[in-house]
């Protein structure tokens, strides 16, 4: 019970991270439905996700296209 | 303003939060490292929205390969060279300011103990190469020092996009270029005001006594002491200190005059309050005294009591919160003296301002001694000299638009750059004006700017046919420090004989109402100026006919400067 508790409290952070660089993104947003997804915004999430000690390993950064993506990432 | 940002590397998600930070438009080439290309090429995009700044950002462990410098003369010769490019680029764009970074170069060579390394020397070698130029430096080696160059820079990024920063790195650069862009543009404080007790030293000097106090050349007490050696930075930069202290005068006097570790002395005050009244009512007393808004306040007290209380009776004054931990004093005078004071270049009158303050006070006390007014002007021995605008007195001009609000007929603020282009416009005239009596200097002290064009009508033609000549006056300012002096008049006249002398037959002035000028609303009427159009939008239009009688200048000598070159 706590352990999902932990895991959505780090989702909603990451959701919350990531609506700095891409302010309408839910967990369902991906840069097929989001045209201003650029790759430069990519690189401004993972550095954004720095700042929050949650770091996207450089082997898997070319990996992301969506929310679900950096979620599952984060949570390997 | 439109600002332009260059580097080696990419900087796209920086020129974002620039642009967030500073709300301006930020240019930057879509090409890779091709900022010495677009720099050196005066048709180049960068140059095409004639930009206000122009930032260049290098990335200094990218500038030697992946080795570093590998030996003095390489380092220098690579960076001589980029060092004329950005002077030549800046010598033939005089209208744009050149804002160029410190190198961060790190060791990566894996290398002895016992070994060269020249990438400190590289660093310190550009350094000397922008200050020659009068380059003004972005301080990004000394911002990636104090976050820690781990936090500064991004690996994962910058092996994935180039890009070298860390969003904490890039959020830290774009805030400093904004207070550069804010420096650039003069919104600078004009006085820092302290508490003694608690922040000029340590303890209270009521209850300990000068021997008491925590203040020392070495050790703990050195604490207060590099806090103050920031503040006498701050002071030689133009900047005027006073001090507000909830004390008796002859405890707190003999504290700074008598406490041998004590780096401010009594002279680098402009005023001194030491009583039991309370912060904000003292503040406003030195406003007063020294002629300024309160607006142009930093208070800085280590007591949050009456911090609270000024923040609450005067929301205007600039009231940092102050380090809970004494050891960071130091630290928090340079944030201070970044967010506040930031300086574009110093002025001679900004190193001289502390003296002028105190020839002052030296005048109100010989005042006394003369009957009337006039025989107390006429001691004063004044001499106005009148200059046209150049490259030499137009940071004094800029930073006198910006500051003037009380004596200033129309408020227009310019930037240097747009001075620049008006003293290039030929149908343009303006006129510095400097002041100095048996006190002392003022420095320059009034500005006016005078738009000449033909006039108009009908009748605009001379009984020969030719057009007659119109000015109509853009700027006409004066220091209040030399208010009631008959100076204004001294130089209104100085201004009206030149455009006399260039053919001008009718002079257009204006009043544009502000909150803070309402002292000199009668001006233009007073010099016998005929009011044309009564108030309407803020805004009351005059005209003078000249003639060929001058106006009496009385007590002031006017010299006229000639021309540089």
């Amino acid at each position: 019970m706590k352990e999902t508790e932990d895991a959505n409290g780090i989702k909603d952070k990451i959701i919350e991270t990531i609506r700095t660089i891409l302010p309408e993104a839910t967990a369902e947003t991906s840069m097929r439905n989001t045209p201003s997804w650029d790759s430069l915004k990519t690189l401004q999430i993972v550095m954004a996700l720095d700042e929050d000690d949650i770091a996207i390993p450089f082997e898997r950064i070319a990996d992301i296209r969506s929310v679900a993506d950096i979620l599952a990432i984060a949570a390997s | 303003m439109t600002i332009a940002l260059l580097s080696n590397v990419t900087v796209t998600s920086l020129a974002m939060r620039l642009n967030r930070a500073s709300r301006e438009e930020v240019y930057s080439p879509s090409g890779y490292n091709t900022w010495l290309q677009e720099l050196s090429d005066p048709a180049s995009a960068l140059y095409a929205n004639g930009p206000e700044i122009i930032f260049i950002i290098l990335h200094g462990a990218s500038l030697f390969g992946d080795s570093g410098p590998k030996s003095g003369e390489e380092a220098t010769s690579s960076l001589a060279q980029m060092a004329d490019a950005i002077g030549q680029a800046a010598a033939s764009h005089e209208n744009t300011v050149f804002a160029v970074s410190s190198l961060d170069i790190p060791i990566k060579k894996i290398r002895p103990l016992v070994s060269r390394s020249f990438e400190a020397y590289a660093s310190a070698f550009w350094r000397d190469e922008m200050e020659k130029r009068g380059i003004p430096v972005v301080e990004l080696a000394e911002l990636a020092s104090a976050i820690g160059r781990e936090h500064f820079y991004n690996n994962r990024v910058w092996y994935m996009g180039s890009l070298p920063f860390s969003q904490n790195g890039e959020e830290t650069i774009a805030e400093e270029m904004r207070r550069i862009c804010r420096a650039i543009r003069s919104a600078r404080k004009k006085c820092l005001a302290l508490d003694l007790d608690g922040t000029l030293w340590g303890g209270a000097i009521g209850e300990l006594g000068v021997e008491g106090v925590h203040l020392d050349l070495t050790g703990s007490g050195s604490r207060f002491r590099d806090f103050q050696r920031r503040m006498l930075d701050l002071k030689e930069s133009g900047v005027l200190l006073a001090v507000i202290s909830k004390n008796n005068m002859e405890d707190a006097m003999a504290g700074i005059r008598e406490h041998p570790a004590m780096l401010l002395r009594e002279c680098d005050f402009a005023a001194i309050r030491a009583n039991w009244a309370s912060k904000p009512e003292n503040l406003l007393s030195i406003a007063k005294e020294l002629n300024i808004g309160t607006d142009s306040f930093v208070f800085i007290d280590d007591n949050p009591v009456e911090r609270e209380a000024m923040q609450i009776a005067l929301p205007e004054v600039a009231v940092p919160s102050f380090p809970a931990d004494s050891a960071q004093l130091e630290d928090f005078m340079i944030r201070v003296a970044r967010e506040y004071f930031l300086q574009f270049r110093s002025t001679d009158e900004d190193r001289a301002k502390t003296e002028q303050y105190k020839a002052e006070a030296d005048r109100r006390e010989s005042m006394s001694a003369f009957p009337n007014m006039d025989e107390y002007l006429a001691s004063l021995n004044m001499t106005l000299s009148l200059e046209g605008l150049s490259k030499r007195n137009i940071p004094r001009a800029s930073q006198l638009t910006q500051k003037t609000n009380q004596f200033n007929l129309t408020t227009r603020r310019y930037s240097e750059a747009e001075l620049m282009d008006l003293a290039a416009d030929p149908s343009v005239k303006g006129y510095i004006g400097g002041l100095r009596d048996r006190f002392g200097e003022y420095g320059n002290i009034a500005l006016c700017v005078a738009k000449i064009f033909d006039k108009a009508d009908k009748e605009g033609k001379d009984g020969s046919g030719n057009p007659i000549k119109k000015a109509s006056i853009d700027v006409f300012l004066m220091s209040c420090r030399v208010m009631g002096r008959g100076v204004e008049s001294a130089f209104l006249s100085a201004v009206e004989q030149d455009l006399r002398e260039a053919g001008v037959s009718e002079i257009e002035a204006f009043y544009g109402q502000t909150s803070k000028n309402e002292a000199v609303r009668g001006f233009w009427e007073k010099m016998g100026y005929e009011k044309t159009s009564s108030m309407e939008d803020g805004i009351e239009t005059y005209m003078f006919s000249l003639g060929p009688k001058l106006r009496d200048t009385a007590a002031v000598n006017v010299l006229k400067v000639p021309k540089e070159g």
